[in-house]
């Protein structure tokens, strides 16, 4: 996989990391999300399939760019971003999204960390129910905190999922 | 490349092959041979064997120095019938290239309507011929060098190789030309032919490689190579055989290096040593071969390989020419491929022409209402000689397209109608008024020509969606107007009465009226094609031709032979002048090329649905077709309230309540058919018959309601597996495409503020959060209309 210098957020630019960050996520219950990612779930449980009203939805209620979209092509094809939302953003810098929007996961510059959310959305998708994580990430840019909140679909192999991203924590 | 049995010397292994002629040490092909002046002669003497008639080639020994007066010519009797059958304009062309090759001329092209790789061939033949007619091994060999000669001039003059589907004819041909005469003992007499023909392919193919490294991962990605979407990934050059490790130009190599080993120990080893080299490279080889190639490069390295053991195979049993089919296959893909590489879209004048127009409208719009609405026709005049520029290239282009289609037909129906309602429907693409909806209600031609302009307009916007969806790389985002083939039934029933009017046509018709069945029937064509709706461009193209002839009185006839000649040349016009009249003109030509291309296709379209109609599915066709011809009749009541109209109408309802629906689709024609005849009377009815559903608040009963909601949220799910295919946008997709579609808003500026943003500007300009927010939507919406600008 080639590696994509990554551009922080403080806009300094370009360090490869160096040290494998350190990524724990924890499980909690959607209830202890916060209303606004509860409200997104119970939309799209209400939905259940995917269909362009979700994101209809999503602008109309304002929350659209709360949350970090990704997609895949067909049947064993990774998944790619497709939409990244402001929290995402604001953690991993706008040169980042432009770096890895419409690119696999995978090609994401930080990849231990994208293994490890991956694994998250793989098995929310094979779940089909909603999952909510608190995740503390240090040792990549600066340490942060955040909960996503993911709701996932699969259609005759096609896959996606909907992450909600609220950030706790910017040190 | 040497085989196991070169070990062995060729004498012996080739002993029933004339050595000598061919053999398997062929000097390359070489054009300063021509220099030589017995060559030459051999050319010359080529040209007057070729030029000589068909006696003379019995009677006559060619004029070749030294030839034995008692030559052979019996000894080939077949080569000389083969040689008799080439056409006469053939030879005398072939005879002037033998003789120009032989004065050192380039030979005069192939005169037109001559297959150049055919005549090139057949004078390598013909010479080859001639050879074997020669007393003398020298002689032979010297035509044979000639004809050489002569071949690989009028190949590369006449048949110059330069894209992939040229590769891939050479080598279908030498591929069939293998099979053709794989059991005739002077196979390898033609193979100089094939030496040319695949080392030509394999230098195309090699600068097609090397010049197009796009075009080629663009080729691969459509013969289905895993290249990961929207991944930077370059497509390799040569892909791996999987037990081999390795991918085809790597295997070359190894395997050249390999031979070169091996053919550097043939001087001074013993057989047994060369056997045993023989078995490393060997296997190799044969893993080669039976790979199949994908990318072009791939392709090269087997052809390459075929080229070096040429003169091996034809003697053996022709076990490398098995790779040449899927050689064939992988250059027929990626021909494929290199063909839907972007076009430029053939209406892209006339499309820029009406957007040029809708943009100059709105512009003379804004100047005469809102800067100078008191102005004279003088202020004016910059706006409308636009304008008028502009709609003389709409009008005078001819449209190839669905899209180009489309939107000449908005542009007649603006100008047919002349109203600002209809200018701002069919120009500016807004809703139909209800004074517009009430004019096209009274005239069924205006109300048809809208439907054609929405559905040519609905099947080309359709097409494009289609095309994004899918995003194949250089797929095509244009559709000719023959390529549809939906609205059967409104192209079987144009196709039947173009048959039925054309025969009582003016002039043109058979000598007596029409019977009164017969006018029945032509009615009843007419009402369907006005009455039916139209969802695709065929369908459109259906009824323009009916409604040709409602405005111009054309009948598009059909000749004797089943020919469709519109009689459009000879029409004269109403109003022969204004832009109406001249689109009308326009389209009709259109039509009558159309038409001419599509009649092929819409007869077919008829005898396809003979059987279709027995062998009905679980589609619930039949039921679909009855609801539809209640629908059509429905309208003709309407319309002109006749006896025969409400008979067709009293027996498709019969129809349709004798069917149990399995489809969705079905119980929606059902359910509909029921709210027609449920509370809201004649106005419900009414609205059905046109296929539109009332909004809710027109529901006063409730049992309507019900019936309603479930028409409603049934045909939410209906749409779904109709829209299902590869291709076009499915629910899922277009969820995709839509978060999609917002991903550079935030990756610019968010359109909203973060938490973050609004604290931070808050506190920097001292103002409060609401402030700020404030602040920030009104830059947002600068930021939108700058953009817009």
């Amino acid at each position: 996989m080639t590696i994509i210098a990554l551009q922080l957020a403080n806009g300094r630019g370009a360090q490869r990391p160096t040290t494998a960050p350190a990524i724990d996520v924890s499980r909690l219950s959607l209830v202890e999300a916060a209303d606004w990612q509860q409200q997104i779930m119970a939309e799209c449980r209400r939905q259940r399939v995917l269909t362009p009203s979700l994101p209809t939805w999503l602008k109309r209620s304002g929350l659209m760019d709360r949350c970090t979209f990704l997609a895949s092509d067909g049947p064993g094809l990774p998944l790619v971003f497709r939409y990244l939302g402001a929290p995402t953003l604001s953690v991993l810098g706008r040169a980042w999204g432009r770096s890895v929007l419409n690119q696999p996961d995978e090609t994401d510059p930080h990849i231990d960390y994208a293994h490890r959310i991956g694994a998250e959305y793989a098995e929310t998708i094979d779940a089909g129910e909603a999952v909510f994580n608190r995740i503390t990430v240090s040792g990549m840019g600066r340490p942060f905190i955040y909960t996503h909140a993911l709701y996932g679909w699969e259609d005759r192999g096609r896959r996606a999922i909907l992450s909600a991203v609220d950030v706790q924590t910017l040190h | 490349m040497p085989h196991a049995n070169d070990v062995v010397p060729r004498s012996l292994s080739s002993d029933s092959v004339r050595v000598g002629k061919a053999g398997a040490s062929l000097p390359p092909i070489d054009m300063s041979d021509l220099s030589d002046s017995g060559t030459a002669a051999a050319a010359a003497a080529l040209g007057r064997l070729l030029a000589s008639g068909d006696h003379e080639m019995q009677s006559e020994e060619p004029n070749i120095p030294q030839s034995d007066p008692a030559g052979p010519s019996t000894q080939h009797p077949e080569r000389l019938t083969k040689f008799r059958k080439l056409p006469d304009h053939l030879r005398s062309y072939l005879a002037q290239a033998a003789v120009d090759i032989a004065e050192g001329r380039e030979p005069a092209p192939m005169p037109a309507g001559l297959s150049p790789l055919k005549e090139a061939i057949a004078l390598y033949r013909a010479a080859m011929q001639a050879a074997g007619q020669a007393a003398t091994d020298e002689d032979a060999d010297r035509i044979d060098h000639a004809a050489d000669a002569a071949f690989c001039m009028a190949a590369r003059a006449a048949f110059p190789l330069a894209t992939i589907g040229d590769a891939q004819a050479a080598v279908e041909w030498v591929l069939g030309d293998l099979r053709e005469h794989a059991a005739e003992p002077d196979l390898q007499d033609y193979e100089r032919l094939y030496l040319e023909l695949l080392g030509e392919a394999v230098r195309v193919l090699g600068n097609i490689v090397q010049s197009e490294p796009q075009a080629q991962q663009a080729a691969a990605v459509e013969v289905g190579e895993a290249a990961p979407k929207g991944g930077k990934v370059v497509q390799p050059a040569s892909t791996i055989i999987p037990h081999l490790g390795m991918t085809f130009v790597e295997a070359k190599r190894k395997l050249d290096a390999l031979i070169a080993a091996h053919n550097v120990m043939a001087d001074d080893a013993t057989n047994e040593e060369l056997g045993a080299h023989s078995d490393l490279w060997q296997p190799l080889e044969c893993a080669i071969f039976a790979s199949t190639p994908v990318t072009l490069a791939d392709a090269i390295v087997l052809l390459e390989i075929v080229i070096n053991d040429l003169p091996d195979p034809l003697r053996t049993d022709g076990q490398d020419m098995k790779c040449l089919p899927r050689v064939l296959a992988a250059l027929t893909k990626h021909r494929d491929a290199a063909q839907v590489l972007p076009v430029e879209h053939p209406d892209r004048a006339l499309l820029e022409a009406w957007a040029g127009y809708v943009k100059a409208m709105r512009d003379h719009k804004h100047f005469t209402e809102v800067v100078m609405p008191n102005g004279t026709d003088e202020d004016y005049e910059p706006y409308s000689q636009v304008i008028d520029a502009l709609a003389d290239r709409i009008i005078e282009h001819r449209a190839s397209t669905v899209e180009g289609f489309a939107v000449q037909l908005r542009y007649l129906f603006a100008a047919w109608i002349e109203s600002a309602d209809a200018e701002r429907a069919a120009i500016y693409d807004e809703p139909v008024t209800e004074d517009l909806a009430e004019v096209l209600s009274q005239d069924y031609r205006e109300r048809m020509l809208w439907e054609i302009a929405q559905a040519a307009t609905q099947a080309s916007r359709v097409d494009l969606l289609g095309s994004a969806a899918g995003g194949g790389a250089g797929q095509s985002t244009f559709k000719m107007l023959c390529q549809d083939a939906t609205d059967a039934e409104l192209i079987d029933a144009t196709v039947g009465w173009m048959h039925l009017a054309a025969a009582f046509a003016d002039d043109f018709g058979e000598d007596r009226d029409p019977t009164e069945q017969e006018l029945t029937e032509i009615e009843r064509l007419e009402d369907l094609i006005a009455f039916t709706p139209c969802t695709a461009a065929a369908g459109a193209l259906a009824k323009a031709v009916r409604l040709t002839d409602c405005m111009i009185g054309a009948i598009p006839a059909i000749e004797p032979g089943g020919k469709l000649e519109p009689l459009l040349n000879t029409i004269s016009l109403p109003e022969q002048e204004g832009p109406v009249a001249t689109l009308v003109q326009q389209l009709a030509k259109n039509l009558k090329a159309i038409i001419q291309d599509q009649i092929g296709h819409l007869d077919l379209a008829c005898r396809r649905r003979e059987p279709a109609q027995g062998a009905v599915g679980n589609t619930d066709a039949e039921l679909l077709a009855a609801f539809e011809e209640w629908r059509a009749a429905g309208r003709a009541v309407e319309f002109e309230g006749t006896e025969g109209a409400q008979q067709r109408v009293d027996a498709a309802t019969d129809r349709l309540l004798g069917f149990i629906p399995t489809t969705i689709a079905g119980a929606v024609a059902l359910l509909r058919f029921l709210f027609a005849k449920g509370e809201g009377g004649a106005e419900a009815e009414h609205a059905i018959l046109n296929g539109v559903l009332p909004g809710e608040d027109f529901i006063e009963d409730f049992r309507d309601g019900v019936v309603w909601r479930l028409i409603r949220g049934l045909e939410g799910i209906a749409l779904q597996p109709a829209n299902d295919q590869p291709g076009t946008s499915n629910p899922f997709a277009g969820a995709v495409a839509a978060f999609e579609a917002e991903a550079p808003a935030t990756l610019s500026v968010p359109q909203q503020p973060t938490g973050g943003m609004v604290e931070a500007g808050a506190t920097a300009a001292g103002i409060t959060p609401e402030q700020f927010q404030a602040a920030y939507a009104a830059a947002v919406e600068a930021l939108k209309k700058e953009r817009a600008a």
